[in-house]
């Protein structure tokens, strides 16, 4: 996701380098870019880390987790 | 097992000459005389009681793995050998397969069996000596795996240069995940991290290591898995050298980051992974890209967007502007309409003041020639024209007959007259 848009972006940027579009294109372009370079901020600036656990599995197999609460080490291990 | 029974002859046999003669000075010294068991017995007790528990130093030979778990072997050196025997209960604690010619250092206790009147070592624990036990075993394992090809650079798949979701297989308590999720919560927030809970040392471990891995395998949809934990000893970190864990890794359908222990320590782990990283804090970094690395790209991207969208609207404007000059100002060509035409009527009205000149000039000179012709100036000088009444010239007195009235014309005046007569 972040991914693509990025790398659309990139694309966006050498084509617009290049130079030699119609300005209705560049324009069009430029829209693009500034609308993707938003969103890729707004992924990367997400301050949130989502960690989860394992903690088991249930009757069918299927995995069990719980956000993980990171609690002091008790070991060097 | 011959060489056992080998030995006993070469160590305990009595011979019965020797045993004559012990009777033989038994009878005349009234020393005690002893029957084989008792014999033996003392010997044991003695030899028992000597060296419960002591240290050996030599080399394997004749080792033989019984069918029944149970060690058996000889210790050498150079200049004797003595039996040994390591039962299976202690001799799973081996890291590594002993072998002949193998220097080894063993901790047992010499045993006496009565019954055949032989003595031996039997070992407790057993050491490599040099290279130690686990560094054998690493080594042996090392090499079986290499020659399976696990460690083959073909196998090794790429990790992604930016995870989405991410699996840890460790101790939730440890200090490896605590680095890691330090390291990716600095560097990429934005990741989904599962930990698949572990111990890493002791008994459990490798099942629990091996478990943890299929675990999330089976659920899948990685995109990277993290193997690994702190730093500790070679035992504590002996479990990622263990071959069930080293399988489970290579068996591993995400591709899997090895993270053990710190810079310096190598487990086999580490061989069959599709990356090792030197630490768990390294492994976190190598598998999530810098957030503010990326941020600095996108915003070096957005700049790069900008810049090319002002050329092109000064490019644009570049060419506007050369289109205008091109067009002429309708105003500006009135005016200089007006300005030729000022120019033009001013020529014109020039040249037909020059004309008006110049034929007044040609005007005067013939109204001079004229004057100079004119009939006036012939009667300036005394002549005079005749007219009759009809007003004709009379150039001719034939013309006239007498009592016609002709007028005749003076320079001044007039007079009218009767013709008298003709000649």
């Amino acid at each position: 996701m972040f991914e693509s848009k990025l790398k659309r972006l990139e694309e966006i940027v050498k084509k617009m380098e290049q130079g030699d579009l119609e300005l209705d294109e560049s324009l069009k372009l430029f829209e693009e870019g500034v609308k993707l370079t938003k969103e890729c901020q707004s992924h990367l600036s997400q301050a949130e880390q989502k960690v989860k656990i394992l903690t088991g599995l249930d009757e069918n197999g299927n995995p069990v987790t719980v956000p993980f609460s990171e609690s002091p080490a008790k070991s060097a291990d | 097992m011959s060489d056992m029974s080998n030995l006993n002859q070469l160590m305990f046999n009595v011979e019965p000459g020797e045993e004559l003669a012990d009777e033989a000075v038994e009878e005349t010294e009234e020393s005690k005389v002893y029957s084989v068991n008792e014999l033996n017995r003392a010997i044991k007790d003695q030899l028992e009681g000597e060296f419960p528990m002591i240290w050996i130093k030599g080399e394997i030979s004749n080792f033989k793995p019984h069918s029944s778990g149970h060690f058996y072997f000889s210790l050498k050196d150079d200049k004797a050998q003595i039996s040994a025997v390591m039962f299976k209960g202690f001799n799973r604690h081996v890291k590594f397969k002993p072998a002949d010619g193998m220097e080894v250092l063993v901790c047992g206790k010499v045993t006496v069996y009565e019954p055949r009147g032989s003595y031996q070592i039997m070992c407790e624990v057993m050491e490599p000596v040099g290279a130690g036990a686990l560094q054998i075993a690493f080594e042996q394992l090392k090499a079986k795996l290499q020659k399976e090809g696990l460690f083959d650079q073909a196998r090794k798949r790429k990790i992604p240069e930016h995870s989405q979701r991410v699996a840890i297989v460790t101790s939730p308590t440890g200090a490896a995940i605590r680095d890691m999720l330090n390291v990716l919560g600095r560097r990429m927030k934005n990741l989904e991290v599962t930990i698949f809970p572990c111990a890493v040392q002791g008994i459990q471990a490798q099942k629990e290591i091996v478990a943890a891995i299929q675990i999330a395998n089976k659920i899948g949809n990685f995109d990277v898995m993290i193997v690994g934990r702190g730093g500790g000893s070679i035992e504590d970190l002996w479990a990622f050298n263990e071959e069930v864990v080293v399988r489970a890794i290579a068996a591993s359908t995400i591709p899997t980051v090895s993270a053990v222990g710190h810079e310096v320590d190598f487990t086999i782990a580490d061989f069959v992974a599709d990356l090792r990283a030197p630490t768990p804090s390294a492994a976190a970094e190598l598998i999530s890209r810098n957030a503010a690395d990326l941020m600095g790209g996108i915003s070096m991207q957005f700049k790069a967007l900008r810049n090319s969208m002002n050329k092109k609207i000064q490019m644009e404007r570049q060419k506007l502007f050369h289109a205008q000059r091109q067009l002429v100002d309708p105003k500006r060509k009135l005016q200089d309409l007006m300005l030729k035409l000022d120019d033009l009527s001013g020529r014109v009205q020039n040249a037909i003041q020059k004309n008006i000149t110049f034929k007044r000039q040609l005007f005067i000179r013939w109204a001079s020639v004229l004057d100079s012709l004119s009939p006036l100036k012939v009667l300036d000088r005394g002549y005079a024209i005749v007219k009759n009444d009809k007003d004709n010239i009379i150039k001719d007195a034939k013309k006239l007959k007498k009592g016609d009235e002709i007028s005749i014309q003076l320079f001044k005046g007039e007079v009218v007259a009767e013709v008298k007569s003709t000649k």
